[in-house]
């Protein structure tokens, strides 16, 4: 297990490094160098190339990346191009909104996701199953834009039932919430069709299985057939799909967090790469790529916890 | 006189058999349907009768029904299944199997590889199988109950066993769990659908000496699906013989095999390998293959493939009629 651990380390590490390189290569290979965008097309090439200096730009691609590393391990994730202050600290306090919000909408997802599976695979065919699945379609090729934006208008705009914009940042938890509503249902609506489907499909699978007859043939009641003994192994391929889509969930909130305004990691990004504000878009990005990889190590580990088959091959691995 | 008293009995007439039966399957009928709405008729108009510690084999080939008959009487037919008729009796009264499932009713299946929930322990499955039938006993009772069955089925150190994944042990030792898990609901009737096919020869030669053993422990009657004759001729007292849904011979074990009355039986014997056979004589088997189960044959099922098969054979099916002492076999020429 020891083992085990130390090898996710040693990927998550590489991961990371390749994310870095790409980045910086990023910054390369858009059109026009990023210090002459940034001071516009009347500067002087004295003031371009203090600023190219300034910004590590005249370094070769390597040392930018091991620099990068170097600063980013000692928590400084580089200064903003514009305002000059140093980026961790934007950086850092977007992070909790775009966490609230994917966190809010797994929660969401799966709440009402798992439950809609479930009742579909109890009666295949039947009117839940027929429902899910026409809902299901709609809300996963509804992109999460668009159904943010129709929100906003019925709830926000119409109803006046919740606030238009921002994330309540300064005020209290309720507060925060209530601005939390909006973006989680049109983050999560298409999940909440997606892990539908993907629990009814497996759950489908593993109430075939020779187990569940087994379960039946001692006179397990239905609830505890379901819940017990079938849900136990169709979660775990729905799990590893959650694992993939954390990636999904930080893409779909760049938009949603700047429809709704919301000063999250997504709306960062978006707005510093409109500035050509590198040194933010590179910061915003780690950090992104780092919620994402320790996401999934989390789903590695709730994985091996779900099924002890994988645990033991993890536990096998260590004592090589 | 105590048959007054079972007035409701459905059927006064009996045998001396049916009397002291534990448990009776009547005049049960069961079709499966395709997606096409077409039925097949998988088992017809089957008579059995079960008497206490009594072990009853079921033999035929691939196709004949006799995993169907195992899980009617569990009550876990598919989803395609029709039951068209018949019923299974309980100590004299008509009962649903559903309901009994756990309580009257235990199995062990074919295949214990997948037989036991793969990320379950052990213990948690052999607690759980015995709820239904103790349910005001504790889960720390119940496991005690567990360790002590996997040591009469012969499973060293069961504390730690009961906390092992399926995964962590090997296919005999799970089929014992299996087998362990149906002797705690201390079943009226045990049903064992080829529980030994899968596992290879030494472990089948344990297993079925298990089964055997078994009686000790079990007051309820085992029925115990085979299509090895060599296996059932040595454990069961009664045998069955099943040909596409319809029992065709019934006797006692020793009977059957001595003096077999229906073609079939006789060339089933016949293909059967013999462990202790030196000669290089080829396999024998059946020419041709089990009747359209969509559109049976207005005479005895078996007459295309019967060698002494007559007019009679093809027009009018055979009843299945006394041939023997407690032998029934279901022929116009019965051998």
């Amino acid at each position: 297990m020891f083992r085990y651990m130390l090898w996710q380390i040693a990927s998550l590490i590489a991961v990371l490094v390749g994310a870095v390189a790409v980045l910086v290569m990023l910054t390369d290979l858009i059109p026009g160098d990023a210090a002459s965008v940034l001071l516009g097309s009347r500067a002087t090439p004295d003031a371009v190339s203090a600023l190219r200096h300034s910004m590590g730009l005249d370094l070769p691609a390597y040392q930018r990346v091991a620099r990068f590393l170097w600063n980013a391990a000692q928590g400084n994730l580089g200064t903003d191009a514009i305002s000059g202050h140093p980026v961790t600290g934007t950086v850092l306090r977007a992070v909790p909104n775009t966490l609230m919000l994917a966190f809010g909408a797994i929660v969401v997802s799966i709440g009402l996701g798992l439950p809609l599976g479930v009742h579909a695979a109890e009666k295949p065919g039947g009117v839940v199953d027929r429902c899910t699945a026409f809902i299901a379609v709609g809300l996963i090729s509804t992109p999460s834009f668009v159904i943010a934006i129709l929100l906003l208008l019925v709830f926000s705009v119409r109803l006046g039932w919740t606030p238009v914009l921002g994330g309540g940042e300064g005020e209290g938890f309720l507060s925060r919430l209530h601005h939390l509503i909006l973006p989680v249902v049109a983050v999560s609506f298409g999940w909440i069709g997606y892990i539908a489907r993907q629990v009814r499909a497996s759950l489908l699978d593993v109430l075939g299985q020779a187990y569940i007859r087994t379960a039946r043939a001692y006179g397990l009641s239905n609830r505890t057939v379901l819940y017990k003994y079938a849900l136990k192994v169709a979660i775990i391929p729905v799990v590893s799909i959650l694992g993939v889509g954390i990636g999904d969930l930080i893409g779909k909130s760049v938009f949603v967090e700047t429809i709704f305004g919301r000063p999250g990691l997504g709306a960062l990004i978006n707005s510093a790469l409109r500035d050509r504000n590198y040194p933010v878009v590179q910061a915003g990005v780690f950090v992104v790529v780092v919620l994402f990889v320790v996401t999934n190590a989390v789903v590695d580990l709730i994985y091996a916890w779900l099924d002890p088959r994988i645990r033991e091959r993890f536990f096998r691995h260590g004592d090589q | 006189m105590s048959s007054s008293l079972k007035s409701r009995d459905p059927e006064p007439a009996k045998t001396d058999a049916q009397r002291s039966a534990l448990i009776e399957v009547r005049d049960l009928s069961v079709s499966f349907v395709d997606k096409h709405g077409e039925r097949f008729s998988v088992l017809r108009n089957i008579d059995l009768s079960l008497q206490p510690k009594a072990i009853m084999g079921v033999v035929g080939e691939s196709g004949s029904g006799k995993s169907t008959l195992a899980n009617a009487m569990m009550g876990l037919l598919p989803k395609n299944a029709v039951k068209e008729k018949g019923d299974i009796i309980l100590k004299g009264k008509v009962v649903d199997p559903i309901a009994l499932r756990g309580r009257a009713l235990a199995m062990v299946f074919q295949d214990p590889m997948n037989a036991l929930h793969p990320v379950m322990t052990i213990g948690t499955q052999m607690v759980d199988a015995q709820r239904a039938r103790f349910p005001n006993h504790l889960i720390r009772e119940l496991r005690k109950r567990a360790a002590e069955m996997l040591t009469k089925v012969g499973i060293a150190d069961p504390e730690k066993r009961l906390s092992c994944y399926p995964h962590e042990l090997s296919g005999g030792m799970r089929q014992r769990v299996m087998i362990a898990m149906a002797l705690l609901v201390e079943p009226d009737l045990l049903v064992a659908d080829e529980p030994t096919t899968a596992l290879d020869a030494t472990i089948e030669a344990q297993i079925a000496e298990l089964f055997r053993a078994s009686r000790d422990t079990l007051d309820g009657a085992t029925l115990f699906v085979s299509h090895s004759l060599g296996l059932v001729s040595e454990l069961c007292d009664e045998v069955v013989v099943l040909y596409a849904g319809a029992i065709v011979e019934r006797a006692d074990v020793a009977e059957l095999f001595n003096a077999p009355r229906h073609p079939y039986t006789r060339a089933l014997i016949a293909c059967e390998p013999r462990s202790d056979d030196q000669s290089d004589e080829a396999m024998v088997s059946i020419p041709g293959g089990l009747p359209d189960l969509s559109s049976l044959p207005a005479g005895c099922v078996f007459a295309s493939r019967c060698l002494h098969a007559s007019q009679i054979c093809r027009q009018i099916a055979p009843p299945l009629v006394t041939a023997g002492q407690n032998h029934l076999a279901a022929c116009w020429h019965p051998q």
